[in-house]
């Protein structure tokens, strides 16, 4: 079946955009950008941490244990900055944006059943490990 | 409609949604109570100098940053998510509405890290009075969440004013909004309490502290216990009369009714005999117990508080099947499939010769063959009817419902389920139409049991 994308945008909202066009998506990209700092250290940082606790030199280590010491707060940064930009982004974009079209819905589904366990589970595993 | 369905076997969206919820509320609760807790006791730790009740503190603070600041973090943007693809178009009209009111709570949320960071990295580097002004702006900000998420789902469950108006305050201001602050603030005392109990008894050694922590926290329980019946009697009063009409009915509400109640007295009597009269009783078995049935009164409430809302997901603004009440009167014209856009689209894609100058064909519906009548059935109750039961098997499945039923039954609920239940939406389309979706479920509708009398 061949469906004609464009006959697949919704119509408008009858509650209108709740604040201009430019304000929705200059937040959106503003928030987006304070979003992606934490979430890099977040993924990344995970990685390299472990890299660096297990291969690295002392001073190495130190670092990858003052890392994951904050990667609580880093991880709700990381979270919290991403508000900013879905909800924008559902505003300004609503016709033809559905959550499940985010590429960090795919992180955030991936987190919620995975991470729920890991920090559970790292509750004193970070003492014994890292901290 | 307006939106591709998202279909969840067994479970349902909705119930998807309820279990997030649930998990979310649990943990959020104590974001806000046990931020309450590490200011107050913070607050005692320096003013009696006493060194082991801090080091208490500072473990238990860890352990709080850990639950909430991060499960609660994720748990929150779950529902965000997953309301976003079950309940799309009432996310649609929330955030529209609130947007400013998420905003809002987005720098409380900010606020709650940047602060929590502080209190607790910074821990034995700031001075008493700066330490627990970090304490205090936590609580504060935690607090102001609650405040404001709360006033956008009390705003579902009676919008108010805001129907005729659309006045953003007057939605946020609902006549849901006090009672239910308060039986979350309520909430939120109890239930920090209940995990200090758990953390202390598993945590503290020396009996003499956790006699202490035990004693201590139990006002704040009890006080937290009293206003959450308060906010619940507030909550039951200014229920829109759909709402009391759908607790006294459904039988599964009515259970968790009497589940709530008798587990609440459980809970004072627990609170009474243990950490108020015994604190030396709180040992890993007592609290565990003590916490359990706290979590259980706090989910059963949970479930009954969304349950109530049947058939509308924001009441009088948009259906759980995510139809506008004002659209269905054209949908049972114009047709429910020509009227979605995905439905439109999909059926113009896959059968092009029902569509004639531009329009589906609801007769022409009608003479395709039987599996394909079927098929549009299924797509019909995907669409119109899934948001609340599951097919074959699983939540509130259509296929138990309608055992036995005849395929004169079945059409007559089809046209007509508002009338056969008050908390289901009409049916929104043409009478070709409920007779795709009868046909389909006549199909998947067991026989009437065997060996009855």
């Amino acid at each position: 079946v061949t469906m004609n994308p464009t006959e697949l945008i919704g119509p408008p909202s009858p509650l209108g955009y709740p604040a201009p066009y430019w304000f929705l998506v200059t937040f959106k990209v503003l928030g987006f950008t304070l979003h992606m700092g934490p979430m890099h250290l977040w993924f990344a940082g995970i990685l390299v941490a472990m890299v660096l606790a297990r291969w690295g030199s002392a001073e190495a280590r130190r670092w990858s244990a003052r890392l994951m010491r904050q990667m609580p707060v880093i991880i709700a940064l990381g979270i919290n900055f991403g508000i900013v930009p879905l909800l924008f982004t559902q505003v300004a974009y609503y016709r033809v944006f559905l959550s499940g079209d985010d590429p960090d819905g795919l992180a955030v589904v991936l987190d919620y059943y995975s991470l729920d366990a890991r920090v559970l589970r790292g509750l004193y595993l970070c003492e014994w490990a890292w901290c | 409609m307006h939106y591709p369905t998202w279909y969840v076997p067994f479970l349902t969206s909705p119930m998807l949604i309820a279990i997030i919820a649930i998990l979310h509320v649990l943990v959020s609760h104590y974001a806000v109570g046990g931020g309450l807790f590490l200011a107050v006791e913070t607050r005692y730790a320096y003013r009696t100098n006493n060194k082991e009740y801090l080091a208490y503190l500072k473990d238990h603070a860890w352990f709080f940053i850990l639950i909430t600041v991060v499960y609660g973090a994720i748990t929150g943007v779950g529902i965000w998510w997953t309301i976003g693809l079950a309940s799309p178009l009432a996310t649609e009209t929330l955030i529209h509405t609130f947007v400013f009111g998420w905003a809002m709570e987005y720098v409380f949320f900010v606020l709650e890290i940047v602060s929590a960071f502080i209190f607790f990295y910074y821990w034995g580097r700031l001075e008493p009075k700066v330490h627990q002004a970090m304490a205090w702006i936590y609580a504060f900000s935690a607090w102001m969440s609650l405040v404001l998420i709360t006033g956008i789902t009390a705003f579902m469950l009676n919008p108010g004013a805001w129907v005729e108006t659309k006045n953003f305050w007057l939605g946020f201001f609902n006549p849901q909004f006090v009672p239910q602050v308060i039986a979350r603030t309520g909430g939120a005392l109890l239930l920090s309490s209940l995990y200090v109990y758990l953390h202390a008894a598993f945590r503290v050694k020396d009996t003499a502290l956790r006699d202490l922590i035990a004693s201590r926290s139990t006002l704040p329980a009890l006080v937290g216990a009293a206003y959450v019946t308060l906010g619940g009697i507030g909550w039951y009063i200014f229920l829109p009369e759909s709402a009391k009409a759908a607790l006294a009915a459904a039988s599964s509400l009515n259970i968790f009714m009497v589940l709530i109640f008798a587990l609440t007295i459980a809970v004072f009597v627990m609170l009474y005999l243990g950490p108020l009269r015994h604190p030396d009783w709180v040992s890993p078995g007592f609290a565990l117990l003590l916490f359990g049935t706290g979590l259980t009164v706090f989910s059963a409430g949970e479930f009954v508080r969304e349950a109530v809302r049947k058939p509308y997901i924001i009441y009088n603004v948009v259906y759980g099947n995510q139809i506008l009440p004002e659209e269905v009167a054209t949908l049972r014209e114009k047709g429910y499939i020509e009227g979605g856009t995905w439905t439109s689209a999909w059926v113009r894609a896959r059968y092009p010769t029902v569509t004639q100058s531009g329009q589906i064909d609801e007769d022409t519906l009608l003479a395709l063959p039987e599996p394909d009548q079927r098929e549009l059935g299924k797509v019909l109750f995907q669409y119109h009817c899934s948001s609340c039961h599951a097919t074959t098997e699983g939540y509130s499945a259509v296929a138990q419902l309608l055992r036995g039923w005849t395929p004169e039954m079945i059409r007559n609920l089809v046209q007509n389920p508002e009338k056969f239940h008050f908390f289901m939406p009409p049916w929104a389309g043409t009478p070709q139409e409920a007779e795709l979706l009868t046909k389909y479920l006549v199909s998947i509708a067991p026989p009437r049991p065997g060996g009855m009398k």
